[in-house]
């Protein structure tokens, strides 16, 4: 599958889907925000700095087999 | 011997970020020229005289909203074939969704953007409780590729989706169709820089085991294989800096930096200490996808301080450069870069933290790209902390550098 146009050699294959986005949205850079998207203040971004620096999410099943804890008798 | 030959070296000032910065800062980078690019949680910023001055690029007002607004991630890439700047932005669930934009804009502008957004319900009406984290992105000859996590509102993992963008569309601005592939067994799919006829990308399989795929740019085939690496530590991670401040509370063993240099795939990501490794490094896997073997495993690593969250690309002459971290023991964290130099790997520190941050928030990714139109440099994102450990003391780190 090095070679950009052969069928890929590995029994391993699916197929991609299909879709479609259409025309774009076009902006230009002296567009004018609207009032209710100015930037965050000082204080909403210190919000997000305890929201983002919290535990990270799972990064995709690991099929590591997990740990086994025995009950209390 | 060959060194590291830093060309620019620059941290963002406050004026540059409007200190809409983050200890999970994420940055990326990209140049063409005088043209530089750069992103992070939660700015982005140009400049068109090499990093000199700095403008900022608000990625909450510059484009209008969507979703729940705008949230974080992003990428920038700079595709010279078409001199076009790629601007990847993922925007806050709205109600159990969100959006991520693919924003366009001309070489020589950087300024008027064309842009679309992807919903999960496009790929699949059904996935209502569906959104959109954690992007990589990267081009060949004739396609940009994404690549996402995406979670349900429960932020419980549920797929991964691959996406697969003409680029003569999202130059030309056209209407756009696009191919996409989802799995649900592999996560935190990581795209190899560099490619050109065929895009790879790869994520761990249990234990010591990859698995590549592979998506040639002129076929609608992805196909994977398996390669089975040497024993390594998928966690816990601990680097501990002066004073005791660890870094490392966030890390895991995802694939951060892939490459394709020929016909051999590399694959970076940080692993725990282990015999042999008293600290975290990177991890290294090196993969002919001709014969689908592995052949080489270049870890980076030091006995006193960790290496972490590497990012690869291979130059034109398709040398190997690297951007990453490396703190912990007598070392705050400090951004690296350099180069694979036969068997050797050559670093050198871009910038020193003054002080190790509160509660062991870094990471999570960065960028290292190929210069242009010097192609045989590279040009490379960081940050580091600075004289404080809150999270406006963060500069990002901006760095063009080649083979001395």
């Amino acid at each position: 599958m090095s070679d950009g146009t052969d069928r890929p050699k590995s029994e391993h294959a699916q197929d991609a889907a299909l879709a479609h986005a259409g025309e774009p949205q076009r902006s230009s850079e002296a567009r004018e925000a609207r009032a209710d998207e100015q930037a965050p203040s000082r204080e909403e971004l210190d919000a997000c700095e305890e929201r983002v620096t919290r535990p990270r999410k799972p990064m995709g099943p690991t099929n590591e087999v997990e740990q086994t804890l025995p009950e209390e008798p | 011997m060959a060194t590291v030959r830093l060309i620019r070296n620059i941290g963002l000032d406050d004026a540059a970020t409007s200190t809409q910065t983050s200890t999970v800062n994420e940055p990326t980078a990209a140049s063409a020229g005088d043209r530089v690019f750069v992103t992070g949680n939660w700015f982005a910023s140009r400049s068109t005289d090499s990093g000199a001055s700095w403008t900022l690029v608000d990625p909450f007002t510059t484009l209008p909203p969507a979703a729940g607004g705008f949230c974080c991630d992003q990428v920038v890439l700079y595709d010279p074939g078409r001199d076009i700047w790629i601007w990847i932005l993922q925007y806050i669930r709205s109600g159990t969704s969100n959006v991520f934009r693919v924003a366009v804009s001309a070489g020589n502008d950087l300024g008027s953007w064309h842009w679309w957004d992807f919903a999960p319900q496009a790929l699949d009406a059904t996935w209502t409780d569906l959104w959109f984290d954690y992007p990589d992105a990267a081009v060949s000859a004739n396609h940009l590729y994404i690549t996402f996590n995406a979670f349900n509102s429960a932020d419980s993992w549920q797929r991964a989706v691959v996406f697969k963008l003409p680029l003569d569309t999202l130059a030309s601005a056209g209407s756009l169709g696009y191919q996409w592939w989802s799995t649900t067994t592999h996560g935190s799919l990581r795209l190899t820089q560099g490619s050109t006829s065929s895009m790879y990308f790869a994520s761990h399989n249990a234990g010591t085991q990859l698995r590549v795929f592979g998506w040639p740019d002129g076929s609608n085939t992805i196909a994977w294989f398996d390669v089975t690496v040497s024993a390594w530590n998928p966690g816990p991670y601990s680097a501990p800096g002066p004073g005791g401040v660890e870094w490392l509370g966030r890390l895991d063993s995802r694939i951060t930096g892939a490459w394709l240099s020929g016909t051999r795939t590399g694959f970076l990501w940080t692993a725990a200490a282990r015999s042999g490794r008293p600290m975290p490094y990177v991890k290294a896997a090196m993969v002919e996808t001709a014969t689908q073997s592995l052949v080489e495993e270049p870890d980076i690593w030091n006995a006193e301080s960790a290496f972490a969250y590497p990012a690869a690309c291979p130059n034109a002459q398709g040398v190997v450069g690297v951007s990453l971290f490396f703190g912990g023991g007598p070392r705050q964290p400090e951004h690296v870069v350099g180069f694979r130099d036969g068997g050797a790997w050559r670093l050198v520190i871009t910038r020193s933290s003054t002080h190790g941050p509160p509660g062991g928030a870094w990471g999570d990714y960065l960028s290292c790209k190929r210069a242009h139109p010097e192609s045989s440099e590279w040009v490379a994102s960081g940050f580091t902390l600075q004289d404080g450990t809150d999270r406006r003391n963060v500069e990002p780190q901006f760095v063009h550098f080649g083979v001395g």
